[in-house]
């Protein structure tokens, strides 16, 4: 999953709304023209994707690559919906379980791996996860959740997802929590020796008052900034659910900051990326997908998001200490123990909701 | 029934009536404008609740039109439920939120599946969900009947267990993706809103809040949903309007459980039902709060007025009645106190006014009995009863002030001789003379001179006339004893100057005794007696003098009383005798004369001196019985001496000043004489010229009635006392008798003999017989008998004897 800058929803879902009918009406016209395939509209997390690769693809074909961010997955979905499966988008990145349901929609376009040789240096391993996705989209990066924590603040070592869930007194306001019932309310159930994925009434019940006796001490239920700004670097935050390249990359900001992945184990995920059945570029969008997939260029994006990836022909090109870093590569212990995303019916979908958005709201 | 009562009982309901008056009138017609203004109140109220409601039924419908057509909403209605799950449902509820956040009284919004499954659900109140399937609900029931249009209806929420009032639109969609051109739209589900009702009971809060209005809330079959108040019997209620009225709009009295109310009901929609209920009991509130007014009003008029009525009352009326009883009770009883005049112009200070002056008059007159009581009518000096009343009180007070009190008692000298010889009216102007001057004496000291100092012990001295020609005063508050000896020597003084009296000079004198507390005694009656002692001691001693009393004087006092109890038996047991000695007249030696002299042999004490006991008598005045024995016993001894043939014989009896003065000595001597049937010229009577000095006047008066009895008179002791010759022509004697004085003296002193020689020259020359006394030798008679005195007393010739031995020595002379 990708690191994300903190956009306010409305300024972030603005521009995006005027873009999109921009997008169209630019795309109208000059889709009569052979010109106009030389724009790619990437639809994306903030700051996750490698800027070097998008010049160097530029460069290349002959094309101008235009990226448009959501700030959550829900955001994400809304404007999908908004704009019946992302009309004026091009390629889309995001996790295996709501590709799924873009799928049922129709919103994917399906993919001829012809044109796109690379995606043979996938790892079978990550592609055969989800094979419902296989026709549709491709491993991206895949990675793992734990917590952030300002080491020079909080006395106890932090081990366990319990640490988050049911704090010292001392953290008071001081957590942010990621606004993902998958993460949030997954994990507290991980936190109780249960399954992530777990839908019995009782299981989440327990999960539901673990989350509700946390509120006190969390200030937001947001993904923290990861810029020199976040609130973790200037000690207004001293604990966060995060994604585990973003740890690292807070590490680096500040040495104050820990970064581990609690011993009960965590969730493990994939993001993928797919061709939007809308676009109108489905031909430079194929290259793409294959451009970013050649062994160089796959280690490149992992390297520079600190996130595993699933390109096996990357592991050459990749340093030995990132490779032997345990909080990209877990340990065989941590990873046994850590569950992916279950698909649910979706009465038990609902349930799940529903006991997240009463913890959040 | 006191005064006081029957007026108030008069008063009181004249102010009552019109108040209660007003009262019952007010109540009767504020009861009748409250049935009225209720009425138009309930009928605005009426008109009111159907706008309101109507309105809110309208903007709650927009509302969920507005919903139905949102595209997200139709979106979700038409997807698949992994969709809608995993897609829409969050997007959804926040969309949803947010609109509720617009409409918080929208509070729960809900997307219902046609099979009754509750797919989605926002709402902003705290409670449980109780079951996602809402088929078996009874709102859900009512749903399902074919209808497009919004729906709304009244139903009991299970969930909050109140009642709500539901508005649902069903969603009748064509699946935009799935759906080919033609097909026809199908029921996907129904949009609800749900809000409280009580939007309708709380137009009422704009109500003024006297009106005791209430409603009830019901849907079409007349179940109760909602009411503004949990004690009405809200079933009776609807049920009874329904059965008194068809028409609704009617607004009909019922009678329920003794309540009588005012109902009226209203079909607002084809759901909703309102019933406004005024109690017609609670409407008269305000009358009825009146009517409590005024009885609290009338209460407290009738309290206040009370005590106000009451306070005059009994400030103008009572209490002067009250004060003219207490003073009446007061003077009944002799307490004459000043009675405040009261200065109110009405009859009660007429009353007040003449009661006042009777009361003053009355105390005048009281006042001047008072006087009378307590003062000496004649001289205006305090009396008796004053000084007794007084010198108890002035000891104590000077028993307290360590100080001495002094008692002074005097009577005047010779004040019975102006008495009778001059008229009691002389006497009485003395005594108001000597009054006056008593007082000049003590002018400058603290005098207790009138009866309030008397009631208030105002002063230190007190004069008081004790009776007669006594006065007493009383001196507190000395220091010492010589205060009391220079008023008494002041009182001695200025009595000692003549009074002119109505152009008579006349002289008197005044013993004085003096007694002081506490030597001399701490009883009034003790110091009154020894004072009284003290002057007695004055008078022996002479007259015009004082005398402090001393305890020595008791002795004499008693001793003279003793001989003075003696006397008297001595009278009644005759035991005095009368001795006669013998006067021998040189010229004529048948003539026998002799002078009478008491004898008093007793039988305890022997023979008594007629010097001790004679002034004894005087003073006691057994004089006069003694002088009457004498003059008695003289007069038998001189008729049986006639009778035995001694015819040229002369008895001469001594006669006191004290008879003369005191006793009626005319009458005296008449008796005796008609008694022995005696010529007066064998009397003679002899006075001593002191006593005569006396009072000159009545000695005169005397001396001449007596002489024309036919007694003859002789001037005893002539030569002492003040030997005034001018007596002599004065009065009218036949005889002096020359003082023993003169006799005794005459061999060796010259100028006795000179004497001697004129009084025997004038006695010639005025032709009166001359008796020289207490001749006791040869010698002595020859000289006397060369002067040329004729009758010789003495012990030369004779000492007095007994009646017959007396005779015998002239007998027996005549014989040799």
């Amino acid at each position: 999953m990708p690191a994300f800058k903190q956009f306010v929803r409305f300024f972030n879902l603005l521009p995006l709304l005027l873009l999109s009918n921009i997008v169209v009406a630019q795309e109208s016209k000059p889709s009569q023209e052979k010109e106009s395939a030389k724009i790619l509209t990437l639809y994306n997390w903030p700051e996750y994707f490698d800027e070097k690769l998008i010049t160097s693809f530029e460069a290349k074909y002959n094309a101008s690559i235009r990226q448009v961010f959501y700030e959550t997955d829900e955001l994400k979905d809304e404007y999908l919906i908004s704009t019946n499966g992302g009309e004026g988008l091009d390629i889309i990145v995001g996790s295996d379980v709501s590709f799924k349901n873009y799928i049922k929609r129709h919103w994917l376009a399906s993919i001829d791996n012809q044109k796109i040789p690379n995606v043979k240096n996938i790892d079978i391993r990550w592609r055969d996860t989800s094979p419902t996705l296989i026709p549709y989209s491709v491993p991206y990066l895949w990675g793992t959740v734990g917590i952030a924590y300002r080491k020079d603040k909080i006395s106890s070592p932090v081990s366990s997802w319990l640490d988050l869930f049911r704090p010292q007194a001392e953290l008071k306001n001081k957590i942010i929590m990621i606004d993902d019932s998958r993460d949030t309310l997954g994990l507290a159930l991980k936190a109780l020796g249960y399954s992530t994925n777990s839908t019995t009434p009782f299981e989440l019940g327990s999960a539901e008052k673990l989350l509700k006796n946390q509120r006190p001490f969390v200030s937001k239920y947001s993904y923290i900034n990861l810029s020199e700004k976040s609130s973790l670097a200037t000690g207004d935050t001293w604990m966060a659910m995060v994604y585990n390249g973003d740890g690292l990359a807070l590490k680096d900001i500040n040495p104050n900051i820990e970064f581990i992945i609690p011993k009960e184990g965590t969730n493990l995920w994939v993001d993928h990326i797919a061709i939007l059945e809308s676009s109108k570029n489905k031909k430079l969008a194929y290259a793409f997908i294959n451009y970013i997939n050649t062994p160089e260029n796959a280690a490149q994006l992992a390297s520079t998001l600190y996130f595993a990836s699933p390109n096996s022909s990357a592991t050459p090109h990749l340093e030995k200490g990132f490779l032997e870093n345990t909080a990209i590569y877990p340990d065989i212990t941590i990873l046994n123990k850590s569950e992916s995303f279950a698909e649910f019916t979706p009465r038990k979908q609902k349930k799940r909701n529903e006991v997240y958005m009463r913890v959040i709201e | 029934m006191k005064l006081k009562t029957k007026l108030l009982s008069i008063l009181i309901p004249l102010i009552l009536i019109p108040i209660l008056g007003i009262g019952i009138t007010a109540y009767g017609y504020l009861q009748h404008t409250a049935l009225k203004s209720a009425r138009s109140q309930m009928s605005s109220l009426a008109k009111q609740l159907d706008i309101t409601v109507k309105t809110h039924i309208e903007n709650t419908q927009d509302s969920l039109i507005f919903l139905s057509k949102n595209r997200l909403i139709q979106e979700y209605i038409t997807s698949s439920e992994d969709t809608r799950y995993y897609l829409l449902q969050k997007p959804l509820t926040r969309f949803l939120k947010e609109h509720q956040a617009t409409y918080p009284d929208q509070y729960e919004i809900r997307i219902l599946l046609p099979d009754g499954y509750e797919e989605l659900r926002v709402t902003n109140q705290e409670y449980r969900n109780h079951t996602d399937d809402e088929s078996k609900t009874p709102f859900f029931q009512d749903l399902t009947t074919e209808k497009t249009d919004i729906q709304h209806l009244l139903y009991m929420n299970e969930d909050n267990l109140s009642s709500a009032l539901l508005f649902s639109k069903a969603l009748v969609l064509n699946n935009k993706i799935t759906d080919a051109h033609g097909v026809k739209a199908t029921l996907r589900g129904f949009l609800s809103v749900t809000i409280k009702p009580n939007f309708i009971t709380k137009l009422l809060t704009v109500l003024p809040s006297d009106f005791p209005v209430d409603l009830i809330v019901t849907n079409q079959s007349n179940t109760v949903y909602l009411t503004t108040n949990a004690s009405l019997p809200t079933q009776d209620i609807v049920k009874e309007t329904f059965d008194f009225s068809d028409n609704n709009t009617e607004i009909s009295p019922i009678k329920l459980e003794k309540e009588q109310y005012l109902i009226s009901s209203q079909d607002i929609s084809e759901n909703i039902r309102i019933f406004i209920i005024v109690n017609t009991n609670a409407l008269f509130g305000v009358a009825n709060k009146l009517s409590q007014t005024v009885v609290i009003l009338s209460i407290l008029v009738v309290l206040i007025s009370s005590i106000i009525l009451y306070t005059v009352i009994t400030k103008t009326i009572i209490n002067p009645l009250k004060t003219l009883n207490e003073a009446a009770n007061n003077i009944s009883q002799g307490r004459l106190e000043h009675i405040e005049s009261n200065t109110n112009n009405d009859e009660i200070g007429d009353l007040f006014r003449a009661f006042a002056e009777m009361s003053h008059n009355l105390k005048i007159s009281t006042e001047q009995i008072e006087e009378l009581a307590y003062f000496d009518n004649l001289t205006g000096l305090p009396n008796k009863v004053t000084f007794f009343e007084t010198i108890g009180r002035l000891i104590e007070r000077s028993e307290k002030n360590h100080r001495k009190l002094a008692v002074i008692f005097f009577d005047l000298d010779n004040f019975k001789n102006i008495n009778d010889g001059l008229g009691h009216q002389m006497g009485d102007l003395l005594l108001m003379h000597v009054g006056t001057r008593i007082k000049d004496c003590l002018r400058d000291s603290d005098l207790i001179s009138n009866l309030s100092e008397v009631y208030s012990l105002q002063g230190s001295h007190l004069i008081s006339r004790m009776g007669g020609d006594e006065f007493a005063l009383i001196l507190s508050d000395l220091s010492q004893k010589e205060e009391a000896k220079r008023i008494a020597v002041r009182i001695l003084t200025e009595l000692a100057r003549p009074f002119l009296l109505d152009s008579h000079e006349i002289y008197i004198g005044a013993s004085i005794g003096v007694a002081l507390y506490p030597e001399n005694g701490e009883s009034p009656e003790t110091l009154l007696k020894h004072a009284d002692i003290a002057m007695y001691e004055a008078k022996s001693k002479g007259k015009n003098n004082f005398q402090f009393f001393e305890e020595a004087m008791t002795d004499t006092l008693n001793k003279r009383l003793t001989l003075e109890a003696a006397i008297r038996v001595a009278i009644e047991k005759n035991e005095f005798t009368l001795h006669y000695q013998p006067k021998v007249s040189l010229e004529d030696s048948s003539r026998i004369e002799f002078e009478a002299l008491i004898r008093w042999i007793t039988p305890s004490r022997g023979f008594v001196s007629p010097a001790d006991f004679i002034p004894i008598a005087e003073e006691s005045g057994l004089i006069l019985q003694i002088g009457d024995w004498v003059l008695d016993e003289a007069c038998r001894q001189t008729k049986q001496w006639i009778n035995e043939g001694h015819t040229n014989i002369q008895v001469s009896v001594n006669f006191s000043p004290v008879q003369i003065n005191y006793g009626n000595p005319i009458n005296s001597v008449k008796t005796a004489l008609n008694k022995h049937q005696l010529k007066p010229q064998y009397i003679e009577l002899e006075i001593t010229e002191s006593g005569l000095m006396q009072n000159e006047r009545v000695a005169i008066a005397y001396l001449n009635s007596l002489k024309e009895l036919g007694v003859s008179i002789a001037l005893d002791d002539f030569g002492t006392g003040y030997s005034s010759l001018a007596y002599l022509q004065r009065f009218p004697i036949d005889t002096l008798k020359i003082d023993r004085a003169f006799i005794n003296d005459v061999e060796h002193n010259i100028d006795a003999q000179h004497v001697l020689d004129t009084i025997l020259f004038l006695a010639e020359k005025l032709n009166l017989k001359t008796v020289a006394e207490g001749v006791e030798t040869e010698s002595q008679l020859a000289l006397i008998k060369d002067k040329g005195c004729k009758i010789i007393q003495g012990y030369y010739f004779s000492k007095p004897l007994p009646a017959n031995e007396a005779m015998a020595f002239f007998m027996q002379k005549k014989g040799s």
